[in-house]
């Protein structure tokens, strides 16, 4: 069985700097798979080159089976795999429901006009930002953009989704609504999920693997359990290396 | 007398902010400072002006023609000139000042382009010359045509972009570039839409002028100028704004310049221009970034 996602041998620089060195994993179709490093340890960038916004010097990017490596942005997302960033960008000037809507029109679903007032209804609704859909984006809280950049990657129908510390800045409680958001969009979806975060608990009660990053390079993977007892990954994150 | 001048402000307005919208749409989407814009308006002028006088197109009908003839114009020089500029572009920042020197460039050629082959000497035609009275106020049948022309432009503009699927996704890629793409936009196809109503607005814009006043090679640099007063007075990206910027320009101008002296025209916008620069540089109705 091929898997939903294969990242093979890949490869950045800037410059002289190696951001993304020799990168091997995979994500299975309904599997979520967390994605550990320091920072600068290479994670934006491996979603920056399974997304499109950069092209890989070296390796390969397959969705089921096939090479997706160096296609435009839009392609890729049109494949089915969505993103959120870690500094939200989601489109100040638009509504929350337009927000939404650009995603199911232009996403992997190419949702016609037909329905979507219902399919907008639906994603609002799972997100949590029903109460709030007639608002502009830029009045929302960093929790509410946050969940909105959520909302918006969801629109696009991903098979994949890429989430970039979306609990990132929010106070306890907040991440605690979030992850139970993940885990219900996750059971009701059955889509896979690459999640970044800085938040251990959290992504130990997410991921059934967990890849571990360190100066660009993978230095370990496994079960959540099984990461945390890794030598290799204990001395990289105790700075004992 | 007060209904004559806002009357005269209202024509003016509604040419500026079709002039305004157009520019807002190439500057805001693509971050191209097009300081040609004036040199497209004009060649608009002339494309109005031969296809009336010379294959005695009727003028409202000649005003579409304009828009067809630019905005083909714009596809061609996205394809072959601002496509490459906004690819090897690493910043904003070089975008802007690289397509500065390109527009320069660009607004030189056309200018003197025109100027060889059609000559320097103003060119005019006349028609709807007939005064028209409304409501005791009284305006020639060419004004009150621009006037027209010049609203169904800005209703159609606006009413696209807040109902239509492309022109939301302009919207949101005036918002931000990046999440656009990977939310599945095309925004390749959607700055090559973009060029075509930008550059095919000014050329309707130039060809209203056509209907009002002599055309000539050089009559692109004022309304270059109003458009980036506009544009700074309304906010950059914001198309609501270049409408009501430009009516408020227009006030300024008719009413300001009654009351001071014509004379005063220039110093009345630029003075209205380095004030709002100073006081409020996100635009009067822009809020500060978040």
């Amino acid at each position: 069985m091929t898997a939903l996602l294969e990242v093979a041998g890949i490869s950045k620089r800037f410059g002289g700097v190696t951001a993304v060195r020799d990168v091997s994993f995979s994500v299975a179709a309904g599997q979520i798979v967390g994605l550990m490093g320091a920072n600068g340890a290479g994670k934006t960038t491996l979603f920056n080159l399974i997304s499109g916004s950069f092209s890989p010097d070296s390796g390969r990017v397959l969705l089921d089976g096939r090479e997706i490596q160096g296609q435009a942005p839009h392609r890729i997302c049109r494949q089915g795999i969505g993103r959120t960033y870690q500094i939200v960008r989601p489109f100040p000037n638009l509504t929350v429901r337009e927000n939404v809507a650009v995603g199911l029109i232009f996403g992997a679903g190419r949702h016609g006009r037909a329905d979507l007032r219902q399919r907008e209804d639906e994603i609002l609704e799972e997100t949590g930002l029903h109460s709030l859909a007639g608002q502009r984006a830029a009045e929302l809280t960093l929790a509410g953009r946050k969940r909105l950049e959520l909302a918006r990657a969801l629109a696009t129908s991903p098979r994949l989704l890429m989430l970039d510390e979306v609990m990132a800045g929010l106070t306890p409680a907040e991440a605690g609504r979030a992850l139970e958001m993940l885990q219900s969009i996750h059971a009701r979806r059955g889509l896979a999920i690459l999640v970044v975060e800085h938040n251990l608990r959290a992504m130990m009660q997410l991921c059934s693997r967990v890849v571990v990053l360190h100066h660009g390079e993978k230095i370990g993977q496994g079960t959540p359990e099984a990461i945390t007892r890794d030598p290799a990954v204990i001395a990289a994150y105790l700075g004992a290396a | 007398m007060t209904w004559q001048l806002l009357l005269s402000a209202c024509v003016s307005g509604a040419l500026y902010a079709v002039i305004a919208l157009s520019l807002n749409l190439i500057y805001g989407t693509m971050r191209l400072l097009d300081v040609a814009h004036g040199e497209f308006v004009m060649v608009g002028a002339f494309a109005g002006y031969f296809l009336v006088t010379l294959l005695g197109v009727p003028p409202v009908l000649a005003l579409l023609g304009a828009f067809a003839l630019n905005g083909l114009a714009g596809l061609v020089l996205y394809q072959w000139l601002f496509a490459g500029i906004i690819r090897r572009a690493r910043s904003t920042e070089s975008l802007e000042s690289t397509s500065l020197l390109v527009f320069f460039g660009l607004s030189v050629i056309l200018q003197n382009g025109a100027a060889l082959a059609f000559g320097g000497t103003p060119r005019a035609y006349e028609r709807y010359a007939r005064i028209v009275h409304v409501g005791g106020v009284a305006i020639t049948g060419n004004r009150l045509v621009a006037m027209a022309a010049c609203v169904l432009a800005v209703v159609a503009v606006l009413v696209f972009f807040a109902r239509s699927t492309w022109g939301l996704a302009i919207r949101a890629l005036i918002a931000n570039r990046d999440a656009a793409a990977i939310v599945g936009i095309d925004t390749q196809a959607a700055f090559r839409l973009t060029c075509v109503l930008g550059f095919g607005l000014a050329g309707y814009a130039g060809a209203v002028i056509g209907l009002m006043q002599p055309v000539s090679p050089f009559m692109g640099g004022q309304y270059l100028m109003i458009g980036f007063v506009i544009i700074v007075l309304g906010g950059v990206g914001k198309l609501v704004g270049s409408v009501v910027g430009g009516v408020l320009i227009a006030l300024l101008e008719t009413v300001g310049t009654q009351l001071t002296g014509p004379n005063y025209r220039d110093i009345l916008i630029y003075g209205t221009f380095i004030a709002v620069l100073l006081l409020r540089p996100q635009g009067i109705f822009g809020r500060h970034a978040a």
